[in-house]
């Protein structure tokens, strides 16, 4: 220690004092940015590209007034409000307003989930891994973890809404407008970041903490979605949602800014809530207890019980999530028959396909969700892998080859939990509203024919895992939903829509053996390669 | 245990080695972890593992396990091959890993029947209800509010409640307070008594030199020791210090002397134990005055062999 060191010595304790909450904040700052270098440069790329795309893509989709205004009321039904965004009932065919119906909801899912994760990554998951006892050993206050989340993800919001506004004003759409959509789009995004930042103050597990954000997320858009199908302009249910004050700023079409300060002071609200939970626990600890013993739990009796109890939890919570969204899609059908009779184009959309048409895209929306559990099931096997857990059954008498197959048929098997009970929501949903009991049944064989598809999902996962690219798997649900979502919209070629297991299952309107039979042929041939390459490998 | 389950271990036992490694060589991509490595676990021994940190200890195991594919080089494992043969061996054998993972939101309980199971199909609940008292853990807590030590000793009851041939143990006492480091080294006695083989990668030396008949030592991927305790013992040099009538720098240039200095007017150097006589000749024809001759310690030899481990 020099002397120049030792001089301040006496004013020392009081500068710690102040600076202590914030010591170390620019440091993990970076340390957030080099570890997160490729993965959030991935996201800003994808979203940008998708505003230089996307316009240009509705451009071509939809050249002349009628072939708008047929989309403008396809939109309108339930579904599509639910799906899209408000309808203010002025210039309902410009450009700007259908980009801003249009995209906005995915392009608030997408950042929301980008900050979610961003935030549970750099906070919660860190204690619970045990890498953050490290960093808060040093020269770091005690709170500037979350305090340089918050600032990382802020800065990915801020260079969003840059990159987003730049892009697609490039395309010629008003600068102000597309500014207020994109500031908007990331406002709401912080609002979820903070959310995040609330979260992992509750729980021990960064699973938990990610869940319950993801959760709330979901409810937003379901609120929004079915406060706009009350009042396509927004009800009073709508505005319970923050996703629907970035939509209510009404870009393109009457701008008005105060609905973004609303998404301001929820976010800074919840940082503050955020930080004085923090400031309340403990290292490691949770603001709600957590319990640690179990003299009663059950023994695990095999390696597909292990993955059975290990996924309980997600399975449960999406089996609840997925039901109550089936429940409210089929409670739509009601409201959907009675705009039929102002619409024409529904008319003649019903005339062809009939109600059943109606009935498997809802579907196709449930079974798209339930791709993500599929996945993130199988693809625990490759993070099991890196902390260490694999090695321990994989030194027992347990070959590769059960070990992957009974992973892939643990998340079928949760899946077709899962569709099942999305299935019977619906069915309920619709059976109720419109009156035809039989509905319920042929609702709920309907969800079970996707667990095919969901296979093949399954299938993609394991190869994802046997290779050790767990983004394969990720891109395949990104692929699925947005080949459903958008695949339209964007104009994506038939081949392209085509290669998507859940666009392949058309029930109930079609139930194609052919089309099943191949799924599950695939299936088997993606999870025998999986399985291959798996036994060939390195498994730690 | 009982006499039934003992005699089950001792019918299963072949002749051949537990473990017998020839030339084994595995890269990572341009770093070889191991570069022709040697190691064989008779049966019955305990054989000790010794090598700095980064020397490819744990590497060899997991090669032993089969959860990583040698490039060239043999290995047997209980007679078969630990890649092919996997499941089949590790039906046989027993693991504790040094840094112990568990599952969260299972309990210790719940880890190792299922961990036990995975072995042998059933659980000896006499065997694992005596090592939980033996260790003192609790077993009805979530592995989340498991401290390292207690992860640990949840590895070694799973471990040792099962009827193995063959304990591979990678540091199994990392993290475990000096008790519970007794209670391991029973463990240890009590299965090779009844005649299974144990490699036990270690850092404690006394723990080593307690437990093992046998040792092998490896650096930067190769064996640079092995054999008995007795063996290696023999190996090393003796130190001698000594104070002489006549000049004894001559003793500098001898060709057996080792390690000359002189310090406060004695002679310190050290010589091979075959070399004694000659050493002893010299130094009586120099005339001596004082003299302390001290045997190498095994702490002393493995500093030795430990040196220059950096790659």
């Amino acid at each position: 220690m020099t002397t120049a060191t030792l001089a301040p010595h006496t004013g020392r304790h009081e500068t710690m004092t102040v600076a202590a909450p914030f010591t170390g904040v620019g440091s993990l700052v970076r340390l957030a940015l080099r570890r997160d270098r490729i993965r959030l440069s991935v996201w800003i790329a994808a979203l940008t590209l998708m505003m230089v795309y996307a316009p240009n893509a509705v451009k071509l989709a939809y050249p002349d007034e009628a072939a708008r205004q047929a989309r403008v009321n396809l939109l309108k039904t339930p579904a599509g409000m639910i799906l899209g965004g408000p309808m203010f009932g002025v210039n309902e065919t410009d450009l700007g307003v259908m980009m801003a119906n249009e995209l906005m909801l995915t392009l608030i899912i997408a950042t929301s989930i980008l900050s979610i994760l961003t935030v549970i990554r750099h906070t919660r998951a860190e204690e619970e891994s045990g890498a953050a006892e490290l960093v808060l050993s040093s020269v770091v206050g005690r709170y500037a973890r979350t305090y340089a989340a918050l600032i990382v993800v802020g800065g990915v919001n801020a260079v969003l809404a840059v990159t987003m506004t730049l892009a697609m004003s490039a395309s010629g759409f008003d600068f102000v407008n597309t500014a207020a959509m994109c500031l908007g789009i990331t406002g709401v995004a912080m609002v979820f970041g903070a959310l995040a930042a609330f979260t992992a103050q509750l729980w021990r597990q960064s699973r938990a903490a990610s869940g319950a954000a993801m959760g709330v997320l979901a409810l937003a858009v379901f609120v929004r979605g079915i406060g706009d199908v009350i009042n396509n302009s927004g009800s009073v249910l709508s505005w319970f949602s923050p996703i629907a004050w970035a939509q209510q700023m009404r870009a393109f079409v009457d701008l008005r800014w105060w609905p973004f300060a609303l998404l301001v002071v929820l976010a800074v609200a919840l940082m503050v809530l955020a930080a004085s939970l923090e400031s309340r626990r403990q290292y490691d600890d949770g603001v709600l207890p957590s319990t640690g013993e179990r003299p009663n739990a059950r023994p695990i009796r095999s390696v597909f019980g292990l993955h059975v109890t290990l996924q309980r939890g997600q399975t449960i919570g999406w089996t609840v999530g997925l039901f109550l969204a089936g429940l409210a899609f089929g409670s739509m059908t009601k409201s959907l028959l009675d705009a039929a009779k102002d619409n024409k184009l529904l008319q003649r959309v019903l005339a062809h396909g009939g109600i059943d048409s109606v009935y498997t895209t809802l579907t196709q929306f449930l079974a798209a969700a339930a791709t993500a559990y599929v996945v993130g099931a199988v693809l625990r096997l490759w993070s099991d892998e890196q902390s260490g857990l694999g090695e321990a059954v994989l030194a027992g008498a347990v070959s590769r080859w059960r070990w992957l197959l009974t992973a892939v048929a643990a998340a079928i098997v949760g899946s077709a939990v899962l569709m099942f009970f999305a299935g019977l929501g619906n069915g309920l949903g619709a059976a109720v509203t419109i009156g035809e009991p039989d509905t319920i049944w042929r609702l709920t064989l309907a969800g079970l024919a996707y667990v095919p598809a969901m296979a093949v999902m399954a299938g993609i996962a394991a190869l994802a895992v046997s290779l050790r690219q767990a983004w394969i798997g990720w891109l395949a649900v990104t692929f699925v939903v947005i080949s459903l979502y958008l695949g339209a919209l964007l104009r994506l070629p038939q081949w392209l829509l085509d290669t998507s297991p859940v666009n392949q299952t058309k029930t109930p309107a079609e139930y194609s053996a052919v089309a099943l039979g191949v799924m599950v042929v695939v299936a088997v041939l993606l999870t025998v390669v999986a399985g291959l390459i798996y036994r060939r490998r390195d498994a730690v | 245990m009982t006499a039934t389950s003992l005699q089950r271990a001792n019918a299963g036992r072949t002749s051949a080695p537990a473990v017998e490694i020839h030339g084994l060589v595995k890269s990572f991509g341009r770093t070889k972890a191991l570069d022709g490595l040697d190691l064989t676990v008779g049966p019955g021994d305990i054989t000790g593992f010794l090598g700095p940190n980064g020397a490819g200890k744990s590497t060899t195991i997991r090669v032993l396990l089969g959860l990583l594919r040698a490039d060239s080089g043999t290995v047997r494992l209980l007679g078969g091959d630990p890649w092919h043969d996997a499941v089949a061996l590790h039906r046989r054998i027993a693991y504790v890993p040094g840094d112990v993972t568990l599952w969260p939101n299972l309990t210790g309980l719940q880890a190792i029947d299922f961990l036990a199971r995975l072995r042998n199909g059933s659980v000896d609940t006499r065997r694992r209800d005596e090592l939980f008292e033996r260790f003192e853990l609790d077993p009805h807590k979530k592995a989340r509010t498991y401290s390292k030590g207690n992860r640990q000793k949840v590895a070694i009851v799973a471990a040792f409640s099962t009827n193995a041939e063959l304990y591979i143990l990678d540091e199994p006492t990392s993290g475990l307070d000096p008790l519970m480091e007794k209670a391991f080294q029973k463990c240890v006695e009590e299965v090779a008594y009844r005649g299974a083989a144990v490699l036990l990668s270690s850092h404690i030396l006394a723990e080593v030199e307690e437990l093992c008949k046998t040792v092998t030592i490896i650096r930067a991927g190769r064996a640079v020791r092995s054999g008995t305790l007795d063996q290696l013992r023999h190996l090393m040099r003796t130190t001698i210090k000594v104070r002489t009538h006549n000049d004894g720098q001559k003793l500098r240039s001898t060709p057996f002397v080792r390690d000359f200095s002189i310090d406060d007017g004695h002679y310190v150097f050290s010589v091979d134990r075959n070399d004694l006589d000659r050493a002893m000749a010299l130094l009586t024809h120099l005339g001596i005055i004082d003299l302390t001759v001290t045997p190498a310690s095994l702490e002393d030899m493995f500093l030795r062999e430990y040196q220059g481990a950096g790659r």
